[in-house]
Formats: C-alpha cells, structure tokens, sequence
C-alpha cells in the first residue's frame, strides 16, 4: 500500500490528526532544514527560520486550498522566510557571502571554498563535505536556491519553477551554471564518470 | 544538433529530462569537448551528492510538533462546536416550541367542539344576540364606515357560507391586533359574533351618538342576519326583533322626528321589512340602500331575493 499524499495528510492534520502532521513533518525536516541552513549559511539562523517555517506550516494549513503541491507551497514559504531574513541581515548592514571582497573582488563564498588540501586529507577530516557545503553556499542566490531544491528535495524542473516565480527553462539553466560553478570550484576534487 | 545544443542537454540528459537523449549520446561519442563537457557536469553532480545533510535540533522538532497538537486540540473542539447549533439558538428554539404550543392548545379543544360549527352557531343564535347587544353595543363601535360595511356585507341574508368565516376572521383579527380578540378570551358566542363581523375593536373614544347608531345597526344586522332560511326556530326570535324595530321606526315617524338613517341601516330596516312580508317598504329602503357605493351590493342582493318572492 503506496504511502498517503502529502496533500492528504495536510487535509487530515486540518481535521485535527496530528499523526498525520507528524508523518508529513518526518518526510520533510531534513531537505527543508539543510535548505535553510545553506540558503541562511548559519546554523543559528537556519534553526529559527526552520521553526518559523513550521509554525507558519501550522497556522495557515488551513490557507492550503490544494491549487498546487504541498511542497511547493512549503518551499514558497521557506523561500520567502530566507528572503526576509537576507533582507533582514542587509538592513542591519550584514555583508552577503555573495557581496565581492573588497580586496580580490572574489565573493565570499567562493573564496571560503577555494583550492586547498587533497581529496584525501578532506576525506579523511570530514573537511571534504565541509569544503563541498561551503561551494554550494558560495552559489549566487538564484543559482543556488535551484540547485537545492533540485538536489536536497528532487523537485522536478517544473516544480521548482513554480516555487522560485521563472519558467522551467530559466530554472534549467540556472541549474547548468550552478553546477558549472561547483565543478570550476570543486575541480581538484573531480572523478571520471561513464556515460 | 551541434556541439552548443549539446552541451545545454547534457544535464537534462543526466537527469534523464531529456527529450532526444539518443542525440545527445550520439555527439557525446564522437565530440571530445561534448564528452569533457559531460564529464564536468557528472563530476559536480556526483560531488554535489554529497553535499553534508544536517540534522534540525531534536528538541525544536519536538517543540513544532508539540505547537502542531496544541493547534489541533484548539482547532478540533471548535469544529465540533460549529456542527453544533449555539446554546442562544437551542433557547430561541424552546421558546418557539413553548409559544406554537400555547398558540395551538386552545384552537385545538376549539376544534373538538367544532365538529358541527354550523349546528353549533344555530344553537348559539339567541346568545351570539344577547351577548353582542350587552357587551359590543355598550363598549364597542366600528372604527371607521368602511369597517361597518363589511360587517353588512357579512351579514348578507341568507348566506350559510358567511358563516363559516368565524375562524378566519378571527384569526385576521388576531393577526392584525397582535393579540387574541378579547371576546375570544370571554366566550366562544361573542368569538362566533366576531367572525360574523358583529365585533368591532373597542371604540371608547368614538361619539357617543356615533356608538349608539353602530349599535342599532348591529342589532337590526344580527335580527336580519337571524332570517337564514331553514333555521325556523330563530324566525320567530328575528321577527319580533324586526317587528320591534319597525315599530320604533315608525312610531319615531308619526311622531314627527327627522329620521336620517345611515346607508346600513336603510339597508337593515329594508332587510327587516322584507322578514316581515312588507315588500314594497322592503324594496324602498333596500333601494335607498342600493343608492350607496359601501352597502350596493348588499342591498342588490337582498332585492334580488324580494323580486323572487
């Protein structure tokens, strides 16, 4: 028996089944907080936007008319919850990661993930995924929110397109450059591949 | 396809969202900067896999799901009470009930003794009589002349079926004045007399001359209204109240007063005449009668009657 629908258990979470919320909230916590985390780039923020996130998952189910996914429309909150917070840290004259230095003109974020130990020191130090983590939170805004979406949730092309507001080949191409990116910044790690 | 084409499909090829995947692996074998191309792009999607996944803090997911019970043990009771009629609703409601019950009993043993309500009119004549000549003349008077011609009208001879208008007419009453007639609340007679149009609301301020004339009128209207053929033990009882009236008529003639009769009552003295046989004084004063708008077609169909007999 194929597991119940997101938008079914939302439904059933409405009439007041909180097993049903607890299921739906086991199938997303992990995609949707290491969305935030690497769209926030700090764990502190990323743990009240998550609990924000739910919260308002909470408050407005009821507001969830079944026009699109479930999660899609959790997404859109989380997106618009990130793009407050940045908002938020630019009123209070935080610099963006994605802001260039002033010194090299390179962003922040690339900078953090640049060239450094092997793929064996990294690998051995739990540096390499710390490394990789630091590239995609070096991705330009845009780019990056694709990618994590694609890549953290698996949302199709369409999905995702709906979630950021563009069509779906603008959220293709914008996934063709992220990855462009993360291979210029993650070459030394690189591997063959077969077809 | 060229080289360019192929290149922004090698990541849809990847992701197998490619619409000529065949194409695309046909450049890949045989273009060296396609196939670095795709490599590049496995390589980045294979490091990107692993990207480091973090667990959320247990004792915040313990807290969302706590706010999530909290939310649906508020929400669920609410619900529950929306199918549920509000206790104003459940009181207005009993109160309803109460009043129809109160509205319906007493017309209820009103019908049980009203399986023959013609019979039971027959019976009641001499008291429907006596009992609006001692109360409705003494304290009641027709509000207006129009009220006082369809009492007339109501009380067109010879008419059974006016008689069933009791009920209805007291119920009007009732409808219009927003509370029981008071005669309903004394005795089911005078009740009778005002379906028959005899009862009229208190008319306490009208001229006490205006009060004695509608009273008169009533009585010669309850006398001619006593002449419903078949009822033969209330033709005596309406003649002598005729005759009376006759007699005081023309007693008030000979002795030389100015008699001015209202429409109505030219229409009920005719109506007495015509009781008492005297058709040419009956055809006289049922013309009169005839003459004005509020009591024509009365008076018509009263001469109609005479030009029969």
């Amino acid at each position: 028996m194929s597991d119940p629908a997101d938008e079914v258990l939302l439904a059933a979470y409405r009439d007041g089944d909180v097993g049903a919320f607890e299921t739906l909230h086991a199938r997303y916590r992990g995609p949707i907080f290491n969305f935030l985390l690497r769209s926030a780039r700090d764990r502190g923020r990323a743990e009240e936007l998550y609990q924000d996130l739910w919260m308002k998952v909470i408050e407005r189910c009821d507001e969830f008319r079944g026009d699109a996914k479930f999660s899609t429309w959790l997404y859109r909150i989380a997106r618009n919850l990130c793009i407050d917070h940045q908002r938020k840290m630019r009123f209070r004259g935080h610099d963006s990661l994605d802001a260039p230095l002033p010194l090299s003109g390179q962003p922040m974020g690339e900078r953090v993930a640049g060239s450094g130990p092997s793929t064996d020191q990294l690998a051995g130090g739990g540096l390499l995924r710390e490394r990789i983590g630091r590239a995609v939170e070096g991705l330009p805004e845009e780019q990056r929110e694709v990618f994590l979406l694609r890549q953290l949730q698996g949302l199709a092309f369409g999905e995702i397109a709906e979630v950021v507001g563009v069509p779906a080949n603008t959220v293709k191409s914008r996934m063709r450059y992220a990855l462009e990116r993360l291979q210029h910044l993650l070459s030394d790690l690189e591997e063959p591949h077969e077809l | 396809m060229n080289c360019d084409e192929c290149k922004e499909q090698i990541f849809e090829l990847i992701e197998r969202e490619n619409a000529d995947p065949e194409g695309v692996r046909a450049i890949l074998e045989r273009c060296p900067d396609c196939r670095a191309a795709f490599d590049e792009t496995k390589a980045a999607l294979s490091m990107a896999d692993r990207l480091p996944i973090e667990e959320p803090p247990a004792a915040l997911d313990a807290a969302i799901l706590r706010a999530a019970g909290e939310r649906a043990r508020r929400v669920v009771p609410l619900r529950k009470r929306r199918l549920q009629p509000p206790p104003w609703a459940m009181a207005a409601i009993a109160l309803l009930a109460v009043g129809v019950g109160v509205w319906t009993i007493p017309r209820e043993v009103q019908f049980e003794g009203d399986a023959a309500p013609q019979q039971i009119e027959r019976e009641d004549a001499k008291t429907l009589e006596r009992v609006v000549l001692s109360e409705d003349m003494a304290e009641e008077a027709p509000q207006d002349e129009e009220k006082l011609n369809d009492e007339t009208a109501a009380l067109e001879a010879n008419q059974p079926a006016q008689t069933a208008r009791t009920g209805v007419d007291a119920a009007k009453e009732k409808k219009a004045s927003g509370k029981p007639p008071r005669r309903q609340r004394q005795t089911r007679s005078s009740d009778q007399l005002a379906g028959a149009g005899v009862a009229s609301p208190a008319a306490a301020s009208l001229p006490a001359a205006e009060v004695e004339a509608a009273a008169e009128s009533r009585s010669l209207q309850v006398a001619a209204k006593a002449s419903a053929p078949g009822k033969q033990e209330q033709d005596d009882d309406r003649a002598v109240a005729c005759r009376r009236k006759i007699d005081d008529l023309e007693r008030q003639a000979r002795a030389g007063k100015d008699l001015d009769p209202t429409p109505q009552e030219e229409l009920a003295i005719g109506q007495c005449y015509q009781t008492l046989g005297h058709v040419a004084e009956a055809r006289k004063w049922l013309e009169r009668a005839a003459s004005h708008r509020r009591t024509k077609s009365a008076a018509e169909e009263a001469l109609r009657g005479l030009g029969s007999e």
